[in-house]
């Protein structure tokens, strides 16, 4: 299976290690700059509510991330410079076609701008404790209404545009790429946090593993009982959906075509099918649950649910932010202010968790499909499988958060210093590619999959086996692993 | 898209095999006693303080 690979094969070529390597590279900037006090994170753009498009201090909201570095438009401009030649590097080594990728990319970055400065009118999202700042005296308080007005953009590009933009659009349309690099972005912002709230990470952590491990060894055997018996679909077919709704999507329908042998166009139809549905839940899990006052009042609980039930990075990230954005915002109305990010960090916890398990799992697929189903003698399993199915993202966001942790713990560089480096990394970048991933997830997203001849019965059964299993089993396990836990206080 | 069509039209389903059993029964059975083992250890070490 794994004969001419080395261990360090697709360490420049696989967007899973340039998500690693672009990460790293920003939040090691940071490091340097907490470290020596020179302003080299500052100039990253940063977007805040807004009323009047010209103010001393931003234009439509944006400006540096440390303002008096530069001005707003020359932060953006920097940004946009650094951005393009931090993913063109990436791009040129994994042999994608540049020039269709910086034009498209430009493209993707314009409209997440534009949609961000949208999202920020502080009639549309600013929460009512930032009103009398801000001198306005209503506002629909939509918090993270810039995400979906990103996604509605991107949908409109890949459900209505000609053809051929759209398929041009897909150069640069890269969701689970830009989502890796603001994971690993996020180790850093964890890392910060456990700072000041070790306890509460290492127990977030700590459950968030449990709650995994639970979780993908109910659902599997199930998701893959009812695609055989219910709907009787055949082995290939059931094993690569059973383990696309039940692990971590796409990724893990591919892992597990390739560790059976199946046909190459199974997981390319049941990677349609995980990105349309996770949409879906993107759209609509997270006001689901912030309405649900049982989840209202186990926010951490309803954050690591999602992390169990939506089945691509991105669409997962997406949602936490959103979930934490809604959440707060509902606390805040009701006088508690929880500290932000703690809700998508359970999110993401989850799911990364789930993501390590990809190369277990297709091993042990492999073994079983090898030595028991296909029966092939003299034919063995590499257990090299395992890491080169093992999410080297994560990797990025353990070494973020330990290291910055470490660093803050043992006194080495001081909490002050380590937040003027690193703030702008693990907010400002993070949630401008947060951004990036949606506009790309709705570019990618096509809901006419849904409509073609032959996917209606993989749909039916990837609908069922999700809201009758993944969805109740995973708010259970969610629910049973985190309950009580509530994110930090803090001032408003 | 029609030879997606005729892939799933076409597919021919194998029969239930004891090894399938083996598999779905061996993995629900450890899923079932991680979750309640896990739960106990996430209670007694985690949920506990709060």
């Amino acid at each position: 299976m794994a004969e001419e690979r080395r261990w360090y094969t697709g360490m420049f070529s696989t967007e899973d290690w340039w998500a690693l390597w672009i990460g790293i590279f920003f939040v090691f900037l940071g490091l340097i700059a907490a470290a020596t006090q020179i302003d080299l994170t500052g100039w990253i753009v940063k977007f805040g509510n807004w009323v009047d498009p010209v103010t001393d201090k931003a234009v439509f909201g944006f400006h540096a991330a440390h303002s008096s570095l530069m001005s707003p438009v020359a932060s953006l401009i920097v940004s946009y410079i650094v951005f393009t030649i931090a993913t063109a590097i990436g791009a040129y080594a994994m042999k994608w076609n540049l020039r269709d990728y910086l034009i498209a990319w430009t493209i993707i970055f314009v409209l997440t701008t534009i949609a961000y400065i949208i999202g920020q009118y502080a009639y549309i999202s600013a929460p009512s404790t930032k009103w009398e700042k801000l001198g306005i005296d209503w506002g629909l308080q939509l918090g993270g209404a810039y995400y979906i007005i990103a996604l509605i953009i991107g949908l409109a590009i890949g459900n209505f545009a000609p053809q051929n933009f759209k398929e041009f659009m897909h150069k640069a349309a890269r969701p689970e790429w830009f989502i890796k690099i603001a994971i690993v972005c996020l180790g850093a912002k964890l890392g910060l946090k456990a700072i000041e709230a070790t306890g509460f990470a290492m127990h977030l952590l700590f459950a968030g593993v449990c709650a995994t491990i639970a979780a993908y060894l109910l659902f599997w055997p199930l998701a893959y009982t009812t695609a055989r018996k219910v709907f009787k679909l055949s082995r290939e077919w059931s094993a690569c959906l059973a383990s696309g709704i039940s692990i971590c999507g796409v990724s893990a329908a591919i892992a597990t075509a390739g560790a059976i042998r199946a046909r190459p166009i199974v997981p390319v139809m049941i990677s349609a099918l995980i990105v349309v549905f996770a949409v879906i839940e993107l759209i609509v899990l997270p006001g689901v649950l912030v309405s649900i006052p049982f989840w209202f009042n186990e926010p951490i609980a309803a954050g690591a649910s999602l992390g169990l039930t939506i089945k691509t990075d991105g669409a997962d990230a997406a949602a936490g932010a959103i979930l934490d954005e809604l959440m707060r915002a509902k606390a805040a109305a009701m006088g508690i202010y929880w500290d932000e990010g703690w809700i998508l960090a359970s999110a993401i916890m989850t799911k990364i968790w789930i993501d390590m398990f990809i190369g277990v799992w297709a091993f042990v697929l492999a073994v079983v499909w090898v030595y028991h189903i296909e029966r092939k003698p003299g034919e063995k399993v590499d257990k090299m499988e395992i890491w080169f199915r093992f999410p080297k993202f994560v990797i990025g966001y353990f070494i973020a958060m330990f290291t910055i942790m470490g660093l803050g713990l043992g006194n080495v560089i001081s909490f002050e210093n380590l937040e003027f480096g690193l703030v702008p990394v693990e907010g400002a970048l993070r949630k401008f590619f947060f951004m990036l991933t949606f506009t790309s997830i709705g570019i990618v997203t096509d809901f006419r999959a849904l409509k073609q001849e032959g996917l209606g019965r993989l749909a039916v059964a990837y609908a069922f086996i999700l809201a009758v299993i993944i969805i109740p089993l995973g708010w259970f396990i969610a629910w049973l692993f985190h309950h009580g836990m509530m994110p930090p206080t803090v001032s408003p | 898209m029609v030879e997606e069509r005729n892939l799933l039209e076409e597919m021919e389903v194998e029969p239930w095999e004891p090894i399938e059993t083996k598999l779905v029964r061996g993995t629900l059975i450890a899923g079932i006693i991680s979750m309640i083992v896990l739960a106990v250890l996430v209670h007694v070490f985690v949920l506990s303080h709060y």
